[in-house]
Protein backbone atom coordinates (compact mmCIF):
# COMPACT_ATOMS: atom_id res chain seq x y z
CA UNK A 1 0.00 0.00 0.00
CA UNK A 2 1.45 3.05 -1.19
CA UNK A 3 1.60 6.36 1.25
CA UNK A 4 -0.74 9.34 1.54
CA UNK A 5 2.18 11.43 0.07
CA UNK A 6 3.37 9.27 -3.17
CA UNK A 7 -0.16 8.73 -4.13
CA UNK A 8 -0.68 12.81 -3.95
CA UNK A 9 2.32 13.29 -5.87
CA UNK A 10 1.76 10.25 -8.73
CA UNK A 11 -2.02 11.91 -9.28
CA UNK A 12 0.24 15.25 -9.71
CA UNK A 13 2.20 14.09 -12.18
CA UNK A 14 -1.27 12.12 -14.24
CA UNK A 15 -3.50 15.33 -13.36
CA UNK A 16 -0.37 17.43 -15.34
CA UNK A 17 0.14 15.02 -18.33
CA UNK A 18 -3.29 14.74 -18.93
CA UNK A 19 -3.53 18.44 -18.78
CA UNK A 20 -0.45 18.84 -21.17
CA UNK A 21 -1.64 16.30 -23.96
CA UNK A 22 -5.03 18.60 -23.87
CA UNK A 23 -2.90 21.73 -24.25
CA UNK A 24 -1.30 19.82 -27.15
CA UNK A 25 -4.41 18.79 -28.89
CA UNK A 26 -5.57 22.03 -28.48
CA UNK A 27 -2.38 23.50 -30.15
CA UNK A 28 -2.91 20.84 -32.76
CA UNK A 29 -6.40 22.18 -33.67
CA UNK A 30 -5.18 25.45 -33.72
CA UNK A 31 -2.42 24.82 -36.46
CA UNK A 32 0.53 25.54 -33.96
CA UNK A 33 2.28 22.22 -35.07
CA UNK A 34 5.52 23.37 -33.76
CA UNK A 35 4.30 24.43 -30.11
CA UNK A 36 2.20 21.32 -30.12
CA UNK A 37 5.63 19.29 -30.52
CA UNK A 38 6.93 21.22 -27.63
CA UNK A 39 4.25 20.28 -25.35
CA UNK A 40 4.52 16.67 -26.37
CA UNK A 41 8.24 17.49 -24.34
CA UNK A 42 6.62 18.52 -21.68
CA UNK A 43 4.38 15.69 -21.11
CA UNK A 44 7.27 13.38 -21.51
CA UNK A 45 8.76 14.99 -18.77
CA UNK A 46 5.82 14.44 -16.25
CA UNK A 47 5.78 10.65 -17.86
CA UNK A 48 9.41 9.70 -17.66
CA UNK A 49 9.57 11.27 -13.85
CA UNK A 50 6.23 9.03 -12.78
CA UNK A 51 8.48 5.86 -14.29
CA UNK A 52 11.30 6.68 -12.54
CA UNK A 53 9.61 6.86 -9.14
CA UNK A 54 7.25 3.67 -9.85
CA UNK A 55 10.50 1.77 -10.47
CA UNK A 56 12.17 3.43 -7.38
CA UNK A 57 10.40 0.46 -5.85
CA UNK A 58 13.25 -2.11 -6.97
CA UNK A 59 15.73 0.30 -5.28
CA UNK A 60 13.75 0.27 -1.81
CA UNK A 61 10.88 -0.21 0.06
CA UNK A 62 11.21 2.68 1.80
CA UNK A 63 9.29 6.04 0.46
CA UNK A 64 12.50 7.86 1.67
CA UNK A 65 15.05 5.98 0.33
CA UNK A 66 12.82 6.21 -2.73
CA UNK A 67 12.21 9.81 -2.95
CA UNK A 68 16.27 10.34 -2.75
CA UNK A 69 16.25 8.09 -5.24
CA UNK A 70 14.00 10.55 -7.31
CA UNK A 71 15.76 14.04 -5.79
CA UNK A 72 19.17 12.35 -7.22
CA UNK A 73 18.08 11.65 -10.69
CA UNK A 74 15.72 15.55 -10.88
CA UNK A 75 19.37 16.97 -9.75
CA UNK A 76 21.08 14.91 -12.60
CA UNK A 77 18.80 15.84 -14.71
CA UNK A 78 18.86 19.60 -13.99
CA UNK A 79 22.26 19.73 -14.47
CA UNK A 80 22.34 18.09 -17.88
CA UNK A 81 19.56 19.77 -19.50
CA UNK A 82 20.84 23.33 -18.23
CA UNK A 83 24.52 22.17 -19.87
CA UNK A 84 22.35 21.22 -22.54
CA UNK A 85 21.15 24.76 -22.99
CA UNK A 86 24.13 26.61 -22.33
CA UNK A 87 25.69 24.72 -25.56
CA UNK A 88 22.46 25.41 -27.61
CA UNK A 89 22.62 29.34 -26.46
CA UNK A 90 26.69 29.18 -27.31
CA UNK A 91 25.51 27.65 -31.00
CA UNK A 92 22.41 29.80 -31.26
CA UNK A 93 20.31 26.53 -31.90
CA UNK A 94 17.09 28.55 -31.57
CA UNK A 95 15.09 25.30 -31.73
CA UNK A 96 17.07 23.03 -29.07
CA UNK A 97 16.86 26.82 -26.66
CA UNK A 98 12.89 26.24 -26.61
CA UNK A 99 13.21 22.64 -26.01
CA UNK A 100 15.75 22.47 -23.24
CA UNK A 101 13.36 25.45 -21.86
CA UNK A 102 10.32 23.18 -21.94
CA UNK A 103 12.53 20.37 -20.24
CA UNK A 104 13.94 22.68 -17.45
CA UNK A 105 10.11 24.41 -16.72
CA UNK A 106 8.50 21.32 -16.56
CA UNK A 107 11.48 19.44 -13.96
CA UNK A 108 11.07 22.83 -12.30
CA UNK A 109 7.42 22.82 -11.73
CA UNK A 110 7.82 19.23 -10.65
CA UNK A 111 10.71 19.86 -8.11
CA UNK A 112 8.39 22.35 -6.71
CA UNK A 113 5.55 19.82 -5.84
CA UNK A 114 7.78 17.22 -5.27
CA UNK A 115 9.57 20.12 -2.04
CA UNK A 116 5.57 20.47 -1.44
CA UNK A 117 5.86 17.00 -0.27
CA UNK A 118 8.61 15.90 0.69
CA UNK A 119 10.16 19.29 1.52
CA UNK A 120 11.04 18.39 5.37
CA UNK A 121 12.15 15.04 4.26
CA UNK A 122 14.95 16.00 2.05
CA UNK B 1 10.45 31.25 -57.23
CA UNK B 2 11.10 27.59 -57.35
CA UNK B 3 9.08 24.96 -56.25
CA UNK B 4 11.17 23.99 -53.54
CA UNK B 5 11.56 27.19 -52.19
CA UNK B 6 7.59 27.77 -52.74
CA UNK B 7 7.08 24.41 -50.23
CA UNK B 8 9.24 25.77 -47.60
CA UNK B 9 7.08 28.88 -47.75
CA UNK B 10 3.99 27.55 -47.47
CA UNK B 11 5.29 24.85 -44.96
CA UNK B 12 6.21 28.10 -42.86
CA UNK B 13 3.54 29.42 -43.23
CA UNK B 14 0.90 26.84 -42.31
CA UNK B 15 1.42 27.71 -38.24
CA UNK B 16 -1.15 30.14 -36.86
CA UNK B 17 1.44 31.73 -34.32
CA UNK B 18 4.03 32.22 -37.41
CA UNK B 19 1.20 33.96 -39.46
CA UNK B 20 0.28 35.82 -35.90
CA UNK B 21 4.40 37.36 -35.96
CA UNK B 22 3.83 38.37 -39.89
CA UNK B 23 0.77 40.52 -39.21
CA UNK B 24 2.25 42.23 -36.32
CA UNK B 25 5.39 43.12 -38.41
CA UNK B 26 3.22 44.05 -41.35
CA UNK B 27 1.77 47.16 -39.40
CA UNK B 28 5.41 47.93 -37.51
CA UNK B 29 8.74 46.39 -37.18
CA UNK B 30 9.06 44.74 -33.44
CA UNK B 31 11.79 42.79 -31.49
CA UNK B 32 11.49 40.08 -29.48
CA UNK B 33 10.06 40.86 -26.53
CA UNK B 34 7.49 42.46 -27.83
CA UNK B 35 6.45 39.98 -29.69
CA UNK B 36 6.48 38.00 -27.13
CA UNK B 37 4.33 40.26 -24.90
CA UNK B 38 1.80 40.43 -27.50
CA UNK B 39 1.72 37.15 -28.90
CA UNK B 40 1.70 35.76 -25.21
CA UNK B 41 4.31 33.12 -26.15
CA UNK B 42 7.84 33.30 -24.81
CA UNK B 43 10.88 35.00 -25.99
CA UNK B 44 12.20 31.43 -26.93
CA UNK B 45 9.21 30.37 -29.23
CA UNK B 46 8.97 33.56 -30.40
CA UNK B 47 12.52 33.25 -31.96
CA UNK B 48 12.33 29.94 -32.82
CA UNK B 49 9.60 31.36 -34.92
CA UNK B 50 11.40 33.95 -36.30
CA UNK B 51 14.49 31.85 -37.40
CA UNK B 52 12.07 29.40 -39.39
CA UNK B 53 10.77 32.43 -41.07
CA UNK B 54 14.35 33.98 -41.51
CA UNK B 55 14.96 30.86 -43.24
CA UNK B 56 12.82 31.39 -46.01
CA UNK B 57 13.02 35.11 -46.24
CA UNK B 58 9.94 36.64 -44.72
CA UNK B 59 11.99 38.35 -42.06
CA UNK B 60 14.96 40.42 -41.80
CA UNK B 61 16.93 41.62 -38.13
CA UNK B 62 18.81 45.04 -37.95
CA UNK B 63 19.99 46.33 -34.71
CA UNK B 64 19.14 48.78 -33.28
CA UNK B 65 20.74 50.71 -30.14
CA UNK B 66 19.05 48.32 -27.71
CA UNK B 67 17.36 45.86 -29.31
CA UNK B 68 17.32 43.93 -32.59
CA UNK B 69 14.51 44.92 -34.87
CA UNK B 70 12.31 42.40 -37.00
CA UNK B 71 10.96 43.37 -40.28
CA UNK B 72 8.75 42.07 -43.00
CA UNK B 73 10.22 41.36 -46.06
CA UNK B 74 7.80 42.39 -48.85
CA UNK B 75 9.56 41.21 -51.78
CA UNK B 76 9.00 37.16 -50.77
CA UNK B 77 5.03 38.11 -50.41
CA UNK B 78 5.00 40.33 -53.15
CA UNK B 79 5.15 36.98 -55.55
CA UNK B 80 2.04 36.02 -57.21
CA UNK B 81 0.36 31.83 -56.24
CA UNK B 82 -0.17 32.29 -59.80
CA UNK B 83 3.24 32.56 -61.21
CA UNK B 84 4.09 29.49 -58.75
CA UNK B 85 1.70 26.96 -59.89
CA UNK B 86 2.65 27.99 -63.65
CA UNK B 87 6.62 26.91 -62.73
CA UNK B 88 7.86 23.89 -65.04
CA UNK B 89 8.99 21.09 -62.69
CA UNK B 90 12.34 19.00 -63.87
CA UNK B 91 12.61 15.56 -63.05
CA UNK B 92 16.16 15.58 -62.43
CA UNK B 93 16.03 18.57 -60.56
CA UNK B 94 13.94 17.12 -58.39
CA UNK B 95 15.15 14.23 -57.91
CA UNK B 96 19.14 15.99 -56.38
CA UNK B 97 16.96 17.92 -54.84
CA UNK B 98 15.30 15.37 -53.00
CA UNK B 99 19.00 13.29 -52.65
CA UNK B 100 20.59 17.02 -51.62
CA UNK B 101 17.55 16.44 -48.96
CA UNK B 102 18.77 13.27 -47.80
CA UNK B 103 21.98 13.84 -47.17
CA UNK B 104 21.34 16.94 -45.31
CA UNK B 105 19.14 14.86 -43.24
CA UNK B 106 21.76 12.31 -42.61
CA UNK B 107 24.23 15.25 -41.63
CA UNK B 108 21.93 16.93 -39.28
CA UNK B 109 21.17 13.15 -37.42
CA UNK B 110 24.78 12.45 -37.29
CA UNK B 111 26.78 15.74 -36.50
CA UNK B 112 25.49 18.05 -33.75
CA UNK B 113 27.12 21.52 -33.77
CA UNK B 114 30.01 20.17 -35.94
CA UNK B 115 31.19 17.06 -33.96
CA UNK B 116 29.96 13.46 -34.85
CA UNK B 117 28.00 11.92 -32.65
CA UNK B 118 28.57 8.53 -33.78
CA UNK B 119 29.82 6.65 -37.42
CA UNK B 120 26.83 5.35 -39.05
CA UNK B 121 26.25 1.48 -39.24
CA UNK B 122 24.72 1.81 -43.14
CA UNK B 123 27.27 2.06 -45.83
CA UNK B 124 25.15 4.94 -47.67
CA UNK B 125 25.14 7.24 -44.69
CA UNK B 126 29.01 6.31 -43.37
CA UNK B 127 29.71 7.32 -47.22
CA UNK B 128 27.88 11.02 -46.46
CA UNK B 129 29.28 11.43 -43.12
CA UNK B 130 32.82 10.62 -44.76
CA UNK B 131 32.51 12.88 -47.65
CA UNK B 132 31.10 15.56 -45.09
CA UNK B 133 34.76 15.05 -42.82
CA UNK B 134 36.61 15.21 -46.19
CA UNK B 135 35.84 18.75 -47.07
CA UNK B 136 38.12 19.58 -44.16
CA UNK B 137 40.73 18.21 -46.39
CA UNK B 138 42.46 20.69 -48.79
CA UNK B 139 42.54 19.30 -52.34
CA UNK B 140 45.43 18.73 -54.01
CA UNK B 141 47.37 19.19 -50.33
CA UNK B 142 49.45 15.82 -48.75
CA UNK B 143 49.18 15.52 -45.40
CA UNK B 144 51.18 13.63 -42.80
CA UNK B 145 49.27 10.69 -40.98
CA UNK B 146 49.18 13.05 -37.71
CA UNK B 147 47.61 15.89 -39.49
CA UNK B 148 45.29 13.60 -40.71
CA UNK B 149 44.14 12.20 -37.11
CA UNK B 150 44.35 15.78 -35.69
CA UNK B 151 41.92 16.72 -38.50
CA UNK B 152 39.22 13.62 -37.83
CA UNK B 153 39.90 14.06 -34.13
CA UNK B 154 38.07 17.38 -34.41
CA UNK B 155 34.90 15.53 -35.82
CA UNK B 156 35.36 12.33 -33.59
CA UNK B 157 37.43 10.45 -31.51
CA UNK B 158 37.91 7.13 -33.50
CA UNK B 159 39.97 8.75 -36.30
CA UNK B 160 41.83 5.46 -36.62
CA UNK B 161 38.94 3.90 -38.22
CA UNK B 162 37.36 6.95 -39.99
CA UNK B 163 40.67 7.33 -41.47
CA UNK B 164 40.76 4.07 -42.48
CA UNK B 165 37.46 4.22 -44.23
CA UNK B 166 38.22 7.18 -45.71
CA UNK B 167 40.47 5.15 -48.26
CA UNK B 168 38.34 2.07 -48.48
CA UNK B 169 35.92 4.66 -49.76
CA UNK B 170 38.00 6.04 -52.18
CA UNK B 171 37.66 9.90 -50.40
CA UNK B 172 41.28 10.04 -49.57
CA UNK B 173 44.49 7.93 -50.85
CA UNK B 174 47.75 7.54 -49.34
CA UNK B 175 51.67 6.39 -50.43
CA UNK B 176 55.12 6.83 -48.56
CA UNK B 177 54.42 10.98 -48.75
CA UNK B 178 51.63 10.78 -47.00
CA UNK B 179 47.81 11.18 -47.14
CA UNK B 180 45.48 13.35 -49.85
CA UNK B 181 41.87 14.12 -50.43
CA UNK B 182 40.53 12.55 -53.69
CA UNK B 183 37.19 14.04 -53.90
Amino acid sequence: MESEKIQTFINYLDQRTSSVQEDTLRLIADNRRDEANFEKIRTNIFQIVKTIFQASVRVSQEESERVRFLDTKLTLFQETWESHLTEAKEHGDDLKIVQEQTRLEALAEIRDTFQKIWGESL
Amino acid sequence: MTEENAIRLFKCLADKSRLQILKSLAVEDMYVELLAERLNLTPATISFHLRKLSEIDAVRSYKTQYYTMYSLRQDTFAVKILDILKEQSDEADLQARREQAYRQKVIDAFFQYGKLKSIPAQRKKERIVLEEIAKAFEPGRIYSEREVNILIADFHDDFCTIRRDMISEQLMDRDERGYWRLV
